[in-house]
């Protein structure tokens, strides 16, 4: 009798369940029989490359498979930890790739296009190499025909030492670098003098500082006194009257000269020698003007993040060219050494700028792209784009 | 006093009968278990499945291995099954590579999901996952009998915007 009761919860327990499963577990004679949900764990094993294929299956496949694609990546060699719960909304595009911790994605990150060709990384899907270069080299070198490699960007951490002496060894296939973007932080300012000759026809030079502590601009500066640099952009350097004395002079071809600090203000007086020069323009264009009214606010916002973020904050940029007129371009650069517990009042403000950005962004006549990085707040592939950075990456 | 025994019946009628711990590999089992004792199970039961004896059994085969290996608990932290070791023993290889044609090894991986047998599961999508790397988009459709439902105009659309990663 008891058996006979229990026997009977069991059945319409059992079969409770099995009313909710739009399938049926006798039915799966066929991968196409599989729920949606078994099918996202699938392809959950898969690598991009082989998701890629996949999506071309037919259209089921595609709709799931766009899910799972990365549409844009971040690719870096940077120690993070990635974390499911590590999403950031300032960053909802973009998934980081990293050796470390996605080791099945290797063959994606050996397929990737990682000539930096800039026309091409302004499309939809590009990807952001942040890899250090000692692997650039290794990988990408060997795949990149010297001849399109003209673009390298180097991130020197704390120790590089070691990777410059590796870098030498390459010399000869580094002459063909024309634009180079090094990344660098105070603790490996000794070590970027050993790059002094290795780069031959530099054009485009670019100076990343990842501190914010004093950095001997002027002295780095000097290894690229025998090069033609016409464009130079420095981002977050101190010493910067010192370098607009001095070094500057030397560089008799430079024609574009970008600085990226939100907190700097030159003085007309400290480019006396400048005038008549184009960069006597963009020593006036900075000065406040009226068109320049949205801008200055926002950067009156980024002054009080400073203000009560400053314990956790480690550095804030702002890059803006001075003119709506001539804006090609503008980013946003954070840095967060700590949690995102100390970051909210840093969120609510960059949202405001944004906002500002996407109201006004018609007039930015020439906008080609607005980047946002943020190398600190990993997203989760799975994140749904918010709205309002759309604008990223997308020609206008 | 002996344990009692579960007995698992299938829906065309055989039955399996298992210890406890082989059964609660199913959480559904499980529940249902939980849901009949609460103190535990104290005499022998039948538990009716919507699944058919030829792969109910080799779910049972599956739960027999591993009925003493305590599987470690996901990983909060971690991104996603990507970043977690790979489990797939030599045994499981055996299991569902060399032991099934493919609808069995679908029928499987649908009964682990019905019965919530998470491992079995993992396994499962790990298996058909291995069979797709490396394989063209064709290859994929011969291998799995997948029609296509593209029109060529559809095809060539999706080919662009993914032509960035090739």
């Amino acid at each position: 009798m008891i058996f006979s009761i229990l026997y009977e919860l069991f059945r319409i327990f059992i079969e409770s369940y099995t009313t909710e499963c739009i399938y049926s577990p006798t039915r799966a004679t066929s991968l196409e029989s599989l729920p949606d949900e078994v099918l996202l764990q699938i392809i959950d094993h898969l690598n991009q490359l082989d998701v890629l294929d996949l999506s071309l299956v037919n259209s089921r496949f595609h709709s799931l498979c766009m899910n799972k694609l990365y549409k844009r990546a971040l690719y870096t060699d940077l120690p993070i930890i990635l974390h499911r719960k590590m999403n950031s909304f300032l960053y909802t595009k973009f998934t980081v790739l990293n050796t470390l911790h996605e080791p099945q994605n290797a063959k994606f990150q050996e397929a990737i296009d990682c000539s930096h060709c800039p026309v091409k990384s302004w499309k939809e899907n590009y990807v952001i190499s942040c890899k250090r270069w000692q692997s650039m080299l290794s990988e990408e070198f060997n795949q990149t025909s010297i001849q399109k490699f003209r673009m390298l960007r180097i991130c020197l951490p704390q120790g590089s030492y070691a990777y410059i002496n590796d870098l030498k060894k390459e010399v000869n296939r580094l002459h063909s670098v024309e634009k180079l973007e090094i990344c660098i932080s105070d603790e490996s300012s000794d070590d970027i003098k050993q790059l002094q000759g290795i780069f031959i026809g530099v054009h485009s030079l670019s100076l990343d500082v990842f501190t914010v502590n004093k950095f001997p601009l002027h002295e780095v500066l000097a290894l690229f006194r025998n090069e033609n640099i016409k464009e130079l952009k420095l981002s977050n350097c101190t010493y910067l009257k010192r370098f607009l004395r001095t070094s500057i002079k030397s560089m008799q071809n430079l024609e574009t000269l970008i600085i990226n600090h939100p907190l700097l203000r030159i003085q007309k007086s400290t480019l006396k020698h400048l005038y008549n020069t184009p960069l006597q323009k963009f020593c006036l264009d900075i000065e406040p003007k009226e068109s320049l009214n949205g801008l200055k606010y926002n950067i009156e916002l980024v002054k009080a993040l400073f203000k009560y973020c400053g314990s956790t904050l480690e550095l804030v940029k702002i890059n803006i060219s001075p003119l709506f007129e001539t804006t090609s371009f503008f980013s946003i650069d954070l840095f967060y050494p700590n949690g995102e517990d100390n970051c909210k009042g840093i969120k609510k403000s960059i949202k405001r700028l944004i906002s500002w950005i996407k109201d006004n962004i018609n007039r930015f006549t020439k906008l080609r792209y607005f980047t946002f990085y943020d190398y600190s707040f990993i997203i989760d592939r799975n994140v749904v784009p918010c709205q309002w950075i759309q604008i990223s990456g997308k020609e206008l | 006093m002996a344990r009692p025994k579960v007995t698992l019946v299938s829906s065309d009628g055989e039955t399996f009968i298992v210890e406890q711990r082989v059964a609660e590999r199913s959480i559904t089992i499980k529940s249902a278990i939980e849901f009949a004792g609460v103190d535990g199970l104290t005499a022998d039961i039948e538990i009716p499945l919507l699944i058919e004896g030829k792969v109910l059994k080799k779910v049972v085969e599956w739960c027999e291995h591993y009925k003493t290996t305590k599987f470690p608990e996901p990983d909060e932290n971690q991104v996603d099954v990507l970043s977690r070791p790979p489990v797939l023993t030599k045994w499981d290889n055996k299991f569902f590579r060399l032991c099934f044609e493919q609808d069995m090894m679908f029928e499987i991986i649908m009964a682990a999901n019905y019965l919530n047998i998470n491992q079995l599961l993992h396994v499962g999508c790990t298996t058909v996952a291995n069979m797709m790397k490396g394989n063209s988009t064709e290859q994929i459709r011969e291998l799995f009998n997948v029609p296509n439902d593209f029109t060529p105009e559809e095809e060539a659309a999706i080919k662009r915007e993914d032509r960035w990663t090739k």
